[in-house]
C-alpha cells in the first residue's frame, strides 16, 4: 500500500510542480496516472521511487519511507522510465546481471515475454530499435515481480501488436500484492486494464476514483446530437460523445480520454 | 520503526557484494583482464617515451653513444634509472578510463540507482573494482619493468664492466636505484613497497571522481555552483598556505610530519563519508 501525505515538490521554488497531494493507493490494483505535459507525472513516479525527495510531506510504500533509499525499499519497487538507458550486452546477459538483484525475478516470465515480443535472448541491446529496446525493458520490469511497479509511458514506441502483448503480459504479472502505476498519454492502449484513475492538473491531484466508482456515477454515451443533460460532451465527425450523471444505472464503458478532457476542463 | 527483516536486508551481504561487483565490471562492458592489460601496455609505451626515454633508446639501440661505445656510453649506462611515476600514473589513468561509465551511472542511470543494494555494498563494490583495475595494471607494469631491466642488464652489463675496466674502475658502487647497480634491489627499483599506496590512491581517486561527477551534475550552471566553487578554491588556498607554513617551520620537509598525517587522514575520511552519502542520499 502506498500512502502519500500532503506531498509538495518543486525543482525551482518559484515554480511548484506538485502541491498538497494526499492519497492512498491499494495493493492489487492497476492505477492510470494521467495529466497534461509538464503536470508532474514523471516527477511523481520519481518521488515514489526515491529518486527525488519531497520538499514537504511524505511518501511511504508498505510503511517504508521513500527517502530511506535502503536495499529493502528498492527490493519492493521497480521504476521503468520512458527512455531507459541501455548497455551494450546481450539480452540474456542483461537479465543475468540485473535480474539477480530481485529476489522474486522470474526467468521463465522474462524469456516467455521475450518470445512473445519476438526478441532473441542472444541479440545485443545496441542492435535493437527503440521499440525493441522498450520491449526488453518491459519484459524485464514485469519479470522483477516487485510489489510496486511504476511504468512511465510504457506503450510509447511499441508497434500495434506489441501493445496488445504488453497488455496480456501486464495482466498475467498482476497479483493481489502488486500495485502498478502507469503514466501515459496513450490511454487507449491500456484503458481496459485500469482499475483506478489518478489525474494531475494544475499541480494538484484533481481526480482519484476507481473505474467502478466512475461508472456508478457517470455514464458514457454516444449520440447523434449533444445531450442537454450532458456534464461534458465532445463533437466527433459522426457522433457526439457525452458524459452524463448515471442516475438510471446505465451500463456503459468508461471513455477515459473523454473523462480526462472533462476533468481538465473542470467539468467534473 | 523498521522490522528485523528489513534491518537484515539493509545489511551488506557477501552475495550482494559479488553481484554488485559483477554489475560494475560486466555492466561496463570493458572492465576485464584483457582490456586492462591492453590499456596498460599502450599507456606504458606512450608514457615511456616521455618518462623513461633513455631506457627506451637503449632498448631500441638507436642512441649514437651505443654505436660509439665510448665514455659517453659508460656515463649513460651508469646513470640509467627508472622514473617510477608511471607506476602511479598508469593505474590512475586506467581508473579514469574504465570507471568513468560505471561512476557516471551511479549518478544518472535510474536502473542502477534503484537496484536493491545498500550504499555500503555499492561503496565496497566500487572500491574493489578500482582495486582490481589498479592491481592488474600494477602487476603488469612491474612485470614489464622487471623484464626490461633484466633484458637491458643482459644486453649491456658486460659492456659496462668492460668500459669501466678500460678506464681502471674495477669496483664501482652505483646507487641502488640505478639499473646497472651492482647492488640491485628489485624491491627498490621496481617500487614494490610503494605499490600498496598506489592502490590506496587509486581508490581515493575513484571516490573523488564520483564526488566531482555528482557535484557537477547537481550544481553546474547554478548560483550554488559559483558559490561552492569559490569556497572550494578558498579552502584549497587556505590549506595549501597553512601546510606551506607548517612545513617551513620544520627543518625538513617530510611527508610524515604529524600535520600531514592528520590532514591526510582527515581528507581520506571526508572522501569516504562524502562518497557514502553521495550513494545513499543522492537525488537526481
Amino acid at each position: 500500500m502506498i500512502h502519500i501525505n500532503n506531498l509538495n515538490y518543486h525543482y525551482k521554488k518559484s515554480i511548484p510542480i506538485l502541491e498538497n497531494i494526499t492519497c492512498t493507493l491499494e495493493s492489487g490494483r492497476i492505477y492510470g496516472l494521467l495529466g497534461l505535459n509538464g503536470e508532474g507525472k514523471t516527477t511523481l513516479m520519481k518521488l515514489l521511487s526515491g529518486l527525488i525527495f519531497p520538499k514537504a510531506g511524505t511518501i511511504s510504500l508498505n510503511n517504508i519511507n521513500s527517502t530511506s533509499r535502503t536495499s529493502a525499499f528498492f527490493e519492493e519497487i521497480y521504476f521503468l522510465p520512458d527512455q531507459p538507458k541501455s548497455k551494450n550486452m546481450t539480452l540474456k546477459d542483461f537479465k543475468n546481471i540485473y535480474g539477480i538483484f530481485y529476489k522474486n525475478f522470474s526467468n521463465d516470465f522474462f524469456y516467455n515475454a521475450l518470445k512473445e515480443f519476438h526478441l532473441n535472448k542472444d541479440q545485443k541491446i545496441y542492435d535493437l530499435s527503440f521499440g525493441q529496446e522498450k520491449k526488453l525493458h518491459l519484459a524485464f520490469a514485469l519479470s522483477t515481480n516487485t510489489n510496486f511497479l511504476f511504468l512511465d509511458e510504457p506503450t510509447n514506441g511499441l508497434d500495434i501488436p506489441s501493445k496488445s502483448i504488453f497488455r496480456q503480459l501486464l495482466a498475467k504479472s498482476s497479483t493481489e500484492n502488486k500495485t502498478t502505476i502507469i503514466s501515459t498519454h496513450l490511454v487507449n492502449d491500456i484503458e481496459n486494464l485500469l482499475d483506478h484513475l489518478l489525474i494531475l492538473h494544475n499541480r494538484k491531484l484533481v481526480f482519484n476514483y476507481s473505474i467502478g466508482d466512475i461508472l456508478s456515477k457517470y455514464a458514457f454515451i454516444h449520440t447523434p446530437n449533444t445531450l442537454v443533460n450532458a456534464v461534458y460532451s465532445e463533437n466527433n465527425i459522426s457522433t457526439h460523445k457525452n458524459i452524463i450523471l448515471n442516475e438510471e444505472d446505465i451500463e456503459s464503458k468508461a471513455d477515459i480520454e473523454l473523462l480526462f478532457n472533462a476533468v481538465t476542463h473542470n467539468k467534473i | 520503526m523498521l522490522s528485523p527483516i528489513i534491518k537484515y536486508n539493509n545489511m551488506m551481504t557477501y552475495q550482494n557484494l559479488t553481484y554488485s561487483i559483477r554489475e560494475i565490471c560486466r555492466g561496463s562492458g570493458v572492465i576485464n583482464l584483457a582490456t586492462i592489460s591492453i590499456a596498460t601496455v599502450v599507456l606504458y609505451i606512450l608514457l615511456g617515451f616521455f618518462l623513461n626515454r633513455d631506457i627506451f633508446i637503449f632498448l631500441m639501440e638507436t642512441n649514437s653513444d651505443i654505436q660509439n661505445s665510448g665514455n659517453s656510453l659508460r656515463n649513460s649506462l651508469e646513470k640509467l634509472h627508472y622514473q617510477n611515476i608511471h607506476m602511479l600514473l598508469i593505474p590512475l589513468i586506467n581508473v579514469v578510463i574504465f570507471m568513468e561509465v560505471p561512476l557516471k551511472e551511479q549518478i544518472s542511470n535510474q536502473l542502477i540507482r534503484t537496484l536493491p543494494i545498500s550504499p555500503l555494498t555499492r561503496l565496497l563494490a566500487i572500491a574493489i573494482s578500482i582495486v582490481y583495475i589498479a592491481t592488474v595494471s600494477l602487476i603488469l607494469i612491474i612485470i614489464i619493468d622487471f623484464g626490461i631491466i633484466y633484458y637491458i642488464r643482459t644486453l649491456y652489463m658486460q659492456k659496462l664492466i668492460e668500459l669501466q675496466e678500460g678506464i681502471g674502475i674495477l669496483h664501482t658502487q652505483l646507487e641502488m636505484n640505478k639499473i646497472f647497480s651492482t647492488n640491485l634491489n628489485y624491491i627498490n627499483i621496481l617500487g614494490l613497497s610503494e605499490s600498496i599506496f598506489v592502490i590506496f590512491y587509486a581508490v581515493l581517486f575513484g571516490f573523488i571522481r564520483l564526488n566531482v561527477l555528482q557535484f557537477f551534475d547537481n550544481y553546474s550552471f547554478t548560483k550554488t555552483f559559483l558559490i561552492v566553487g569559490i569556497l572550494i578554491f578558498a579552502v584549497n588556498k587556505f590549506l595549501s598556505n597553512f601546510l606551506d607554513l607548517s612545513s617551513a617551520n620544520t627543518e625538513q620537509m617530510q611527508v610524515d610530519t604529524p600535520i600531514y598525517i592528520v590532514v591526510y587522514v582527515l581528507a581520506t575520511l571526508l572522501i569516504l563519508f562524502s562518497t557514502y552519502y553521495t550513494l545513499k542520499e543522492r537525488e537526481e
